[in-house]
């Protein structure tokens, strides 16, 4: 079940929907990749600061190592002020080489370090006593040096420090902008469904009022068909028992009759026998009508439906009315029929009535072509028999399935004009339609349908027509 | 020449028929008696019935409708098959009907002792291959 909302309505709010909805996504992702660069930003900002934390404590540890040196050389006597001294220069190297190592990738200051481990040396050997060009303005240049190389690396975080600050705005700015366009959109969005929801609501109501109609009138429709169904069983039970008690007073008159012309029929004399003729054809006609009826009304009934090949049926009739194909030097010829699930004797009283009647109706002299075919409808099949005799104008083909109707004049043809109610019965009883089409001089052609539930096979292959 | 039949038991409810069915019969002098009983319930009694001989009757023809009150052909044929064995002269026993509709012929078809059916009115043809088959070749 489709909902007919305005295409254009659902289709534009639809669209903008989608875009709205793309956007959020570049949104949502620009702002992961934000976040992401904030993360690693952040990342390398504190590796500085921890190498200049790191920078700092050792150029402390340098600068005390060289104070205290100082202080020993001025305090204590030369012959222990060696052991403090070297215990000093030691410390200083190792402020130098995790200075080195910080450095390890910066060759800038490598050499400034390099200039200051020099004039480290230059200034323990000196304080140590020995000959070194070490003056003080070399100490100056330490000092200078050391400097430098703190405010270098201060210099450096400041730097990092101001970048992640800036950056920081940046990205706080693009963030909540990125947060509100995200509202903006969202709320656009829901702008955009509240109508089209609303709308659907409505559909689904009218929708609904709809199937409920479709139902109480389906509900109407099938209590009306049951209804027909059990009129018709009604009318068959009916015409059952009518025809069935009037045979026996029937028979009963006929016998008499006979009695009557043995023992009198000479005694009356004069044109009594004639009477009797009369009287005797009249009761025969009759008792036919009423066995016909009867027949009629047992149509299909308790009797239990198999496979029928109505091909085959149709081999079997042809077979049956050899006598009558060769008399007439007629021919019957038949393309494929499906099999189907039916009653078999009524199938081919179908086949037989037509078929016969074909044969049967041609002008004086001529020889009858009877074509029988089957051509594949969206509901199912229609089987056509088709005869080149005399045809029916307008006037008769409304008569023609009447119970014993005769179009022709009496003695023309032979028959009792029983055959095609009985032909219509059947093909009802197998879910069809049976119908005609006929052009006066030229022939006519039955038509009748087989809806898809009856059918039982489907053509592999057409067969080559049979004669 | 002797008739074929010494006794013949119609039962049939309907006058005009049995009128038409005696007159038939003595025409083709297929009997030497014929006995009309109108429904299955008087035709039991009467076969059950010992005669002035001290004998029960035992009519070599029987021919039974379908159609009679009180007790109809069906139900005659129910208590005719419990009936004692006849024996040796077991009758032979014949269907009447209007028209045969292939239930009825199932119907017949399932009891024993039933020969065959005959669609009325009786013709001297019918009786002709009545004669026929109560011949015991003919019922084997």
């Amino acid at each position: 079940m489709s909902f007919s909302v305005s295409a254009s309505f659902t289709d534009r709010n639809r669209r903008s929907v989608n875009r709205a909805l793309w956007v959020a996504g570049l949104i949502v992702v620009g702002l992961g990749t934000l976040a992401m660069i904030n993360v690693a930003v952040l990342g390398t900002a504190r590796a500085a600061v921890t190498r200049a934390v790191a920078t700092e404590r050792a150029v402390d540890k340098l600068l005390s190592a060289l104070d205290r040196a100082a202080v020993v050389r001025e305090t204590v006597p030369p012959a222990e002020a060696i052991a403090g001294l070297t215990y000093e220069q030691r410390r200083a190297e190792s402020a130098l080489g995790e200075l080195s190592r910080l450095y390890a990738n910066d060759p800038a200051r490598a050499a400034t370090l390099d200039t200051v481990a020099h004039l480290t040396a230059d200034r323990f050997t000196a304080l140590a006593g020995g000959a070194t060009a070490y003056r003080s303005i070399d100490y100056d240049t330490l000092n200078d040096r050391i400097d430098r190389l703190l405010n270098e690396e201060q210099r450096t975080v400041d730097a990092r420090r101001n970048r992640v600050r800036l950056l920081a705005i940046g990205m706080g700015v693009l963030q909540a902008g990125g947060f509100l366009a995200l509202l903006v959109l969202l709320y656009y969005v829901y702008r955009r469904l509240l109508p089209l929801n609303r709308r659907l609501a409505e559909e689904v109501e009218e929708k609904d009022e709809i199937i409920d109609r479709h139902e109480s009138t389906e509900l109407t429709r099938r209590m009306m068909v049951e209804r027909l169904r059990a009129r018709n069983q009604d009318l068959d039970n009916f015409a059952y028992i009518a025809s069935h008690d009037l045979q026996e007073p029937l028979r009963t008159v006929r016998s008499f009759i006979g009695l009557l012309r043995e023992d009198h029929g000479q005694d009356l004399g004069g044109d009594s026998l004639v009477y009797f003729q009369f009287i005797n054809e009249a009761t025969e006609r009759m008792q036919r009508m009423i066995t016909s009826l009867l027949r009629y009304s047992q149509l299909g009934r308790s009797i239990e439906r198999q496979s029928v090949d109505l091909s085959g049926v149709i081999q079997d009739v042809i077979s049956d009315l050899g006598a009558q194909i060769k008399a007439s030097e007629g021919s019957v010829t038949a393309g494929w029929l499906p099999t189907i699930w039916g009653l078999e004797s009524e199938m081919r009283q179908l086949f037989q009535n037509l078929i016969s009647n074909a044969l049967k109706f041609v002008d004086p002299g001529q020889k009858p072509i009877v074509v029988i075919d089957c051509e594949a409808t969206e509901e199912g099949y229609t089987v056509s028999i088709s005869d080149n005799g005399i045809g029916m104008d307008e006037a008769a083909l409304d008569k023609i399935f009447n119970m014993f109707s005769r179009v022709n004049k009496p003695g023309a043809y032979a028959g009792y004009g029983i055959g095609l109610t009985f032909c219509r019965k059947i093909v009802e009883l197998h879910g069809g339609v049976l119908s005609v089409q006929s052009i006066p001089g030229e022939g006519t052609t039955f038509y009748f349908t087989l809806p898809f539930y009856v059918i039982q096979s489907e053509p592999a292959r057409k067969p080559p027509p049979v004669n | 020449m002797n008739p074929p039949v010494n006794h013949l038991l119609l039962i049939d409810d309907s006058p005009a028929d049995n009128y038409i069915h005696r007159r038939r019969i003595a025409e083709a002098a297929l009997a030497a008696k014929v006995v009309v009983k109108n429904n299955g319930r008087e035709a039991l009694d009467y076969l059950m019935t010992p005669d002035d001989t001290g004998h029960r009757p035992a009519p070599e023809l029987i021919f039974l409708d379908i159609n009679m009150p009180v007790m109809d052909g069906w139900e005659f044929l129910d208590h005719y098959g419990r009936l004692d064995a006849w024996g040796p002269n077991e009758p032979s026993l014949f269907l009447l009907t209007t028209s045969v509709t292939e239930s009825d012929k199932r119907r017949a078809d399932g009891i024993d002792g039933l020969i065959g059916y005959l669609e009325k009115p009786l013709t001297s043809v019918q009786i002709e291959s009545v004669v026929r088959r109560m011949n015991p070749e003919e019922r084997a």
